[in-house]
């Protein structure tokens, strides 16, 4: 038996090699050095020459979580492709779901948990063992706790949602440091303030943009990056072209002609930052020619008289003073919102960039309410979430209890300063889960000095990101591909969904799931806090949390028996409930009204009167307007490691493996700056020196600049690649609603005179 | 001669594999078996016999395996709706992964040796603010009228029986005469021998071979998808339709927007057929006369 089996495996090969100069494709196992990976031996793990499988997860690139199906064949993953019957993406899947293999076999990955065996930063490390490490971390805590210090430990994570980051806030309550802080919410932040302020809701909307017949972007980037990507991009084409005798207008208001504007009807050049004022523009021809949606103004909404009067001065011309946009335009789509219903204005992260954030999120969200939209098909929808069963409440010790509730900062980006003062008190600990400050954060320099402080910091990223070289402890994570994770995806479908993450290939190298190691981690520090952790493992916990869908015997998924509700789960990848009721306005609404607040009752932050944003820098001395695009490729930093996405670059520009300058022509002719000559860019806050693109699409007075490029770390790939912005950001303050702006500063530029500059 | 052939593929069908596989873990999403082991077989046996060169008759019933006994062949042509597509670069990438296509890196990048088997042209005109951008998804165009197969000195590169414009490799001397002919630039020389490292080889399709330095390459309408699909109906004993086809290149199958349709030309009640008919049709740069098989649609405005 197993002779005639060799022979046909020689057979086989010997045909393939033949077949291999004559047919198109081939099978590709000779010894050569292009040669793709060797089978493995018969009977090794299940596997054999030819054993292909396809298991259903969930994708992790951005917040989108889309559903995906992953190709292994002999046990390694070789393809990721869409899920074809995931409502989210059906079966599509962006550029940066499909560099997700990259992340897998990234060849700079942390292979083993390490230890600092030099001063920080050295780049010398020693590998220990999964119990040291954990034990290491568990001393210092334990030690906080016992000088009452507890409040000095603190967690960045840089996930919003998933039973991880409940992991890691409950770890923070049981422990008893208010110091849990998300870093997602220095980009969200300004929506989800809106969203509270207006409906008691504290999530980012959804948007019904496929059966909407006018959409509105306020600076969004629907096909740029922006957390929904794959589901705008989806939608949107299907209100332009999916239902026959329907084809919805796509506006968009922006600064530059980004990708949005390329794909829209429509583009409108709005000076940086001032989509709040053209929104109130809209806002005023509405409830000045009474277009809005009375019926709904009048039965849902709460101090529509305060609003009618504040919204007396924008009127078209006032608002063009500070947009830029003509009067006649501000009409035309007022008038052009209100004829084609359901219309819809958005704004998603790359619209609330400027000091004025909050004011702009909220605006959008008003002219949706005065438009009828707010929860209605083709409109602004409120994301159901899936019915997961929470935790119980964990006890907590007279410790955890009597613990401060005052964070060491309401920013993060505020963090550094207040770690180098000291105030309101020191950092001891710090422990980054998905964040890397020394890169991501607004001019990261401040961060390195700030580190110097704080005696202890652990990193959890499977890559050696800027962070982690300078942390005393990596415990690496596994990467999506590997690991079990529940998703709920940004808001964006309406209905609730929900993706489970599941390994798709045998963790590659000595890593561990992080939620495992919070649990090993809490068990160790012992009393209420080991007792708050009662599950083995994170996936115990994650199936306690599942089996709340399974008892509600509704949605894609309805089995009698738990076991094969699972293994349904586990084959399809995600469950979802289409059900939507429409119109749930009394539910929906957590005000203190039950109703849709025009002017808040429960929030601090009220309407600011002053609509321009503000920029950090004299106009005389730093005339550009610097302005920061997050591109498809690697939004805020975290795809530069794959050369997949280098190489596809900023798709049209033609820019690969390095950042750009992007400036008007006019503007660079006046300067004698040429295409690919390099340029220093200055700030108050700094400088960097970088080739410079020219593109007709920015207006004279500002300059662009793609975030994702400029690390010093992160493997070769991404090491040393082009400059990052933010390193001459500077942090301003002064904004209202707790917001630290990323597009607030003024620069200048100038050309390098002794010629080229290397990269 | 049909019958002859499903003994021979039977002949070699091992069964303990099967049943391994029944046995192996329950959550995932079972693939065909017996499919890669039937491809490397269809592989091998396609080549020996276009060696010996067996009547074309039996070749087209081989390749014919899904229609519905009349014996057509199919003409394989895509169809992308710039209405639809956002250029979001999904297709570039997800091609990239299907068919191994290498690297370049920072420095080779800069000397505009990228090889894209699909990629995003761009067209601009007009100055701030009043400028128009375009960004068009631009696979080989598989021309019937293909300049870059005549230009080719030792035959290296032919249009297959379905159409597709195909390469190869093995006998490509590397004189680049059809990259300079080919009027869409679709065709790509490596410069340099592939570089994945160890980590990056377990990435490799298995089903698409890699190319050595100093060979053209391109893009293959994912010609390999097509033959697994029929491979995997025969085994099942499934008519293949339209539907199965539509979106079956990675390209096709990435795209978020559903831009891309792919199809046989020769069928007209096919997806691509019915598309092309659209009064936004337009094929590129169409007064060469090369006859593309990519169509595209342009984008339409707001109420026409």
């Amino acid at each position: 038996m197993k002779d005639n089996k060799l022979t046909r495996r020689d057979f086989l090969k010997a045909a393939g090699a033949t077949a291999c100069g004559l047919s198109l494709t081939s099978c590709g196992e000779s010894g050569d050095p292009y040669s793709i990976k060797k089978p493995p031996v018969s009977g090794d793990k299940g596997l054999y020459k030819g054993y292909e499988k396809w298991v259903a997860s969930s994708c992790a690139m951005c917040p989108a979580g889309c559903g995906i199906k992953v190709r292994t064949v002999e046990g390694r993953a070789v393809k990721i492709e869409g899920n074809n019957e995931c409502s989210l993406n059906k079966g599509g899947l962006g550029p940066k779901g499909q560099s997700g293999l990259q992340v897998l076999y990234d060849p700079d990955r942390i292979r083993n948990p390490l230890k600092r065996s030099g001063p920080r930063g050295s780049g010398k490390w020693q590998e220990i063992s999964w119990d040291e490490g954990i034990s290491e971390i568990s001393k210092v805590l334990k030690k906080l706790r016992d000088n009452n210090k507890a409040h000095q430990l603190a967690v960045m994570c840089g996930h919003s949602k998933g039973s991880i980051v409940e992991l890691w806030r409950r770890f923070c309550q049981t422990f008893g440091t208010p110091n849990f802080l998300d870093t997602t919410l220095t980009s969200e932040g300004s929506i989800k303030q809106a969203m509270f302020s207006a409906m008691g809701i504290n999530d980012l909307p959804a948007y019904d943009s496929a059966n909407a017949s006018y959409i509105l972007s306020l600076g969004a980037g629907l096909f740029d990056s922006t957390c929904h990507g794959i589901h705008f991009i989806r939608t949107i084409s299907m209100a332009k072209r999916g239902q026959p005798g329907r084809r919805a207008k796509i506006v968009h208001a922006g600064a530059t002609y980004s990708l949005t504007a390329i794909q829209s009807d429509e583009w409108i050049p709005v000076k940086p930052g001032t989509y709040d004022a053209l929104a109130l523009g809209i806002a005023y021809v509405l409830i000045k020619e009474e277009l809005y949606d009375k019926k709904f103004i009048e039965s849902s909404t709460y101090a529509f008289d305060k609003l009618s009067e504040r919204i007396k001065k924008y009127t078209p011309e006032n608002v063009e003073a500070t947009t830029g946009v003509p009067p006649k335009d501000i009409v035309r789509i007022a008038h052009e919102m209100a004829n084609y219903r359901p219309a819809i204005a958005i704004v998603d992260t790359n619209s609330t960039l400027t000091s004025n954030g909050l004011e702009i999120a909220r605006s959008a969200i008003i002219l949706n309410a005065l438009l009828g939209s707010i929860d209605r098909p083709g409109g602004l929808l409120i994301q159901r979430d899936p019915p997961l069963l929470p935790w119980l409440e964990p006890a907590l010790d007279e410790f955890a209890q009597k613990t401060t509730s005052e964070q060491i900062t309401n920013n993060v980006e505020l963090l550094p300063e207040n770690i180098i003062k000291g105030k309101p008190y020191p950092l001891d600990a710090l422990l980054l889960y998905y964040s890397n400050p020394l890169y991501a954060r607004i001019n990261p320099g401040r961060f390195h000095r700030a580190f110097e402080k704080i005696p202890l910091i652990v990193s959890f990223s499977p890559f050696m990101d800027e962070s982690s070289f300078q942390s005393d402890i990596i415990l690496p994570d596994h990467t999506y591909l590997e690991r079990w994770e529940d998703v709920i995806p940004a808001p964006s479908v309406g209905h609730p969904l929900f993706g489970i993450r599941q390994p798709v290939v045998t963790p590659l190298y000595n890593t561990k799931h992080t939620g495992d190691v919070i649990i090993e981690l809490a068990k160790s520090l012992g009393d209420t806090i080991q007792t708050a952790f009662p599950w083995n493992d994170f996936k115990e916990a994650l199936l306690y949390r599942i089996s709340g869908i399974y008892k509600t015997k509704s949605g894609s998924i309805v089995k009698e028996d738990e076991e094969e509700f699972l293994s349904s789960l586990f084959k399809n990848g995600y469950w979802e409930s289409s059900e939507y009721k429409f119109e749930q306005w009394a539910d929906i609404f957590k005000t203190s009204s039950g109703k849709f607040e025009f002017y808040s009752q429960n929030t601090a932050e009220q309407f600011s009167d002053t609509l321009e944003p503000k920029w950090h820098g004299d106009s005389s001395q730093y005339p550009f307007y610097f302005l920061l695009h997050k591109p498809i490729t690697y939004a805020e930093g975290s795809g530069a490691n794959l050369p997949w996405l280098q190489e596809l670059g900023n798709v049209l520009r033609k820019t690969f493996w390095d950042s750009y300058l992007e400036i008007n022509p006019e503007t660079a002719h006046k300067k004698g700056i040429h295409d690919n000559e390099s340029v220093r860019v200055e700030s108050s806050a700094g400088h960097i020196q970088v080739r410079v693109k020219l593109f007709a699409g920015i207006p004279p007075n500002v300059v662009l600049m793609s975030l994702g490029h400029g690390h010093t770390q992160m493997g070769r790939f991404a090491k040393g690649i082009g400059k990052n912005p933010k390193e001459i950001l500077v942090v301003n303050t002064e904004s209202p609603g707790r917001i630290i702006p990323l597009c607030g500063t003024k620069v200048r530029i100038e050309k390098i005179k002794n010629g080229k500059d290397s990269r | 001669m049909k019958k002859l052939l499903a003994s021979f593929i039977r002949l070699f069908e091992p069964k303990e594999r099967e049943e391994r596989f029944q046995s192996s873990d329950s959550i995932v999403t079972e693939g065909p078996a017996r499919r890669t082991i039937l491809q490397y077989l269809a592989g091998a046996m396609s080549g020996v016999f276009a060696f010996l060169y067996i009547p074309k008759l039996f070749v087209k019933d081989l390749l014919n395996q899904h229609s519905t006994g009349k014996v057509q062949l199919p003409k394989w042509g895509m169809v992308i709706d710039l209405d639809k597509c956002t250029t979001c670069g999904g297709c570039v990438v997800s091609c990239r992964a299907e068919n191994n296509v290498p690297i370049a890196g920072a420095d080779q990048a800069d000397k505009a040796r990228m090889i894209f088997w699909m990629d995003i042209l761009v067209e601009q005109e007009g100055e701030y603010p009043d400028i128009k951008m375009r960004g068009m998804p631009t696979p080989c165009n598989h021309c019937e009228n293909a300049p870059c197969v005549k230009v080719c000195p030792v035959g290296a590169t032919y249009i297959s029986e379905e159409g597709i414009v195909a390469q190869i490799w093995a006998r490509c001397i590397g004189c680049r005469y059809c990259t300079t002919a080919c009027p869409y630039t679709r065709r790509y020389f490596n410069w340099e021998a592939p570089q994945w490292s160890e980590e990056y080889k377990n990435q490799l399709n298995p089903d698409v071979a890699t190319r050595p330095k100093g060979v053209v390459e391109k893009c293959t309408f994912c010609h390999h998808r097509i033959r697994k699909i029929r491979e995997q109906a025969k085994i099942e004993g499934q008519a293949l339709t339209d539907e199965n086809f539509r979106y079956l290149p990675a390209c096709a199958q990435a795209c978020p927007a559903k831009a891309i349709t792919f199809g046989d030309l020769n069928n007209p009640n096919s997806e691509v057929s019915r598309l092309k008919k659209s009064p936004r049709a337009f094929h590129l740069q169409e007064e060469l006369g090369t006859n593309p098989k990519v169509t595209y649609l342009r984008s339409a405005k707001w109420k026409e």
